[in-house]
């Protein structure tokens, strides 16, 4: 359970890094836009979180179960981002 | 491109709907059959294997004096009852539930009501409830998805543009962008169900090779058979592929009273519960144990024995030793079927199942809303004709099916329990009411009859606690007092849905027309 919640996390603030070094969601959430080394750092730290979600899955199961899960995983927690997104710009 | 993807994605998209609806719901195939016999308790699990001795035992003796001819019997052991079968002397079958401390015998049947419980959804999803010809058209549309998820991607364009953007409350642009996040975000998980939903019936797609080898036309029917030459061969493959030597024979006469031994040395060889043992017509015993770590989704096969020689012993056996490529397709359908991964992978696969449910609803009321705004005049001067079969199809499709699934539930409690044939009657009101709802789609304006069918699904939703009440005393306070939390989560699964029923239903009989 512990692991799941840690992936679910994890896989949370990475869509949201990757969604905030978008110039469109900048401004829908922080009402400006960053500074393109912000933005390149935030994609990074995005995709870093995004690959690091899937760890504690396969620790806990193994890795063909934890990658599987994982694919199926990260999909609900996008959504999530766009709703808290949609939300935020009204 | 997008030709294909519209027209493709409109005509196999209601059935597509259908299918994955009850794909969705049959997820929780197993809380829904607890919830519809009404005896929460169905799967007692299996039994601990220090009393497996004690319970071959209770049923060894129950054996010897009902049926001291047979030649062919299983016994099932569970935490709960001993399931028994057997063959006497004319070939007849029968069967007896023994308790496993006691053996006191046991009512036959477990279930408070006859009836189908979650395996409607289950055998719909892949059959339409039509045999073969069920499966081949659930196939085809499966297809379908397939190619309209790739033409899709094609036709989308700015997929990591518009990757998280959803903007609501802007009309044709809303629906679109709805479309796009719920199949985008999802994709990983449509292209895995829809591929791995056909390999599941591959021998259906590809029958060549069962029909040239064993002579059995259809591939399907050489799996679903149990005795077929195709079995028979694969059995012998498996023979093979374990290289045993010949199995040393059984004494003429095997003392039923052994067994019990067996069971325990089998318990304390492999540490694992003892699932039951099983004779044969052709005289092998076998012993099987409850596979280990039901969670990785490649697991250990589950251990087998056979029982041979004089005096009879235990020989680790596969009963079939599959190959390499039948264990990858064994692989795939535990993906598909998400029998892996505990109660996470069920939340995960039902979650993504509505998304795609989603994605196939907003990509057929796409179709209406872009064409309310101008007519495409695909039809000449029938168009407008086309266009009102094409939504009464789609309120069917979409929130019809809905309808029909939440009142198949409400058939389960209010169709007598003693009614002969009832299990038939929930599923005859399941398709009664998709029927109904195409109807009253036909007859009703199409905005009316969306908010009314979103409406009632909603009603009957939010309801079912108290129609289980008032029948069976039962409620979803009860199931949490009493730890029947399967159960429970079917009552509240239905009032969270019935809850986003109600706010579809008001907000399309609010739009503007």
């Amino acid at each position: 359970m512990m692991a799941v919640m840690t992936s679910f996390l994890l896989s949370l603030s990475a869509w949201l890094a990757l969604a905030l070094a978008m110039q469109r969601h900048q401004r829908d959430v922080l009402g400006r836009t960053l500074p393109p080394p912000r933005a390149r750092l935030l994609r990074r730290i995005g995709w870093l979180l995004l690959i690091a979600s899937v760890l504690p899955l396969v620790r806990h199961w193994d890795a063909l179960t934890g990658v599987s899960v994982w694919g199926a995983l990260i999909s609900p927690m996008a959504l999530v981002v766009v709703l808290a997104i949609t939300a935020r710009s009204g | 491109m997008s030709g294909l993807h519209t027209w493709g994605g409109l005509v196999f998209g209601w059935l597509l709907m259908a299918i994955f609806v009850a794909g969705t719901i049959c997820v929780f195939n197993g809380p829904i059959t607890a919830w519809m016999s009404g005896n929460p308790e169905r799967e007692p699990g299996p039994l601990p294997g220090e009393q497996a001795a004690q319970a071959m035992t209770v049923a060894v003796q129950y054996l010897q004096q009902a049926a001291p001819d047979t030649h062919e019997w299983m016994i099932q052991l569970t935490k709960t009852r001993l399931n028994l079968q057997w063959h006497d002397a004319d070939d007849v079958e029968h069967t007896a539930s023994l308790s496993p401390t006691t053996g006191a015998l046991l009512a036959a049947e477990d279930s408070l009501r006859d009836t189908t419980g979650g395996w409607n959804f289950v055998g719909f999803h892949y059959g339409l409830h039509a045999g073969l010809t069920g499966i081949v058209l659930v196939g085809f549309v499966t297809m379908a998805m397939l190619v309209a998820l790739v033409s899709g991607i094609i036709v989308h364009k700015r997929i990591f543009k518009d990757f998280f953007t959803l903007r609501l409350f802007k009309g044709q642009r809303s629906w679109l962008d709805s479309h796009n996040i719920a199949s985008v975000l999802t994709l990983p998980f449509l292209l895995m169900i829809s591929y791995s939903g056909l390999v599941i019936f591959q021998g259906v797609w590809m029958p060549s090779s069962i029909a040239y080898h064993y002579g059995m036309p259809d591939g399907l029917n050489a799996e679903l058979q149990l005795t077929s030459p195709y079995w028979e061969a694969q059995r012998e493959a498996g023979q093979r592929r374990q290289a045993l030597p010949p199995a040393p024979p059984l004494p003429a006469e095997m003392p039923l009273s052994a067994l019990p031994a067996l069971a325990q040395q089998a318990w304390q060889r492999t540490g694992q519960p003892v699932e039951g043992m099983a004779r044969l017509s052709d005289g092998r015993l076998w012993l099987g144990m409850v596979a280990a770590d039901d969670e990785a989704l490649v697991r250990a096969e589950h251990i087998t024995f056979r029982v041979v020689g004089d005096p009879p012993q235990l020989r680790q056996e596969s009963f079939y030793a599959f190959s390499e490529a039948e264990d990858t397709r064994g692989v795939i359908s535990v993906l598909h079927e998400a029998r892996f991964g505990g109660w996470t992978v069920s939340w995960l696969w039902f979650l993504c199942g509505v998304a795609g449910c989603v994605m196939i609803a907003t990509g057929l009321v796409l179709f209406t809303v872009k064409r309310q705004q101008r007519s495409a005049n695909e039809f000449g001067v029938a168009t407008p004709q086309v266009y009102r079969l094409i939504e009464a199809l789609n309120v069917a499709s979409v929130a019809g099916i809905c309808l029909a699934s939440i009142a198949y539930l409400w058939a389960n409690r209010i169709i007598p329990v003693n009614m002969p044939g009832r299990a038939d009657w929930e599923i005859r009101a399941f398709l009664l009411v998709w029927a109904a709802t195409l109807l009253h789609a036909l007859l009703r304006p199409s905005q009316r009859a969306w908010a009314e069918q979103l409406g009632l699904t909603a009603l009957l939703c939010l309801a079912l606690p108290l129609l289980n009440f008032f029948t069976t005393g039962d409620w979803f306070g009860r199931y949490a007092m009493q730890g029947h939390w399967a159960a429970f989560g079917v009552e509240v699964v239905a009032l969270t849905c019935g809850a986003l029923f109600i706010l579809a239903s008001v907000k399309v009989a609010r739009a503007r027309p």
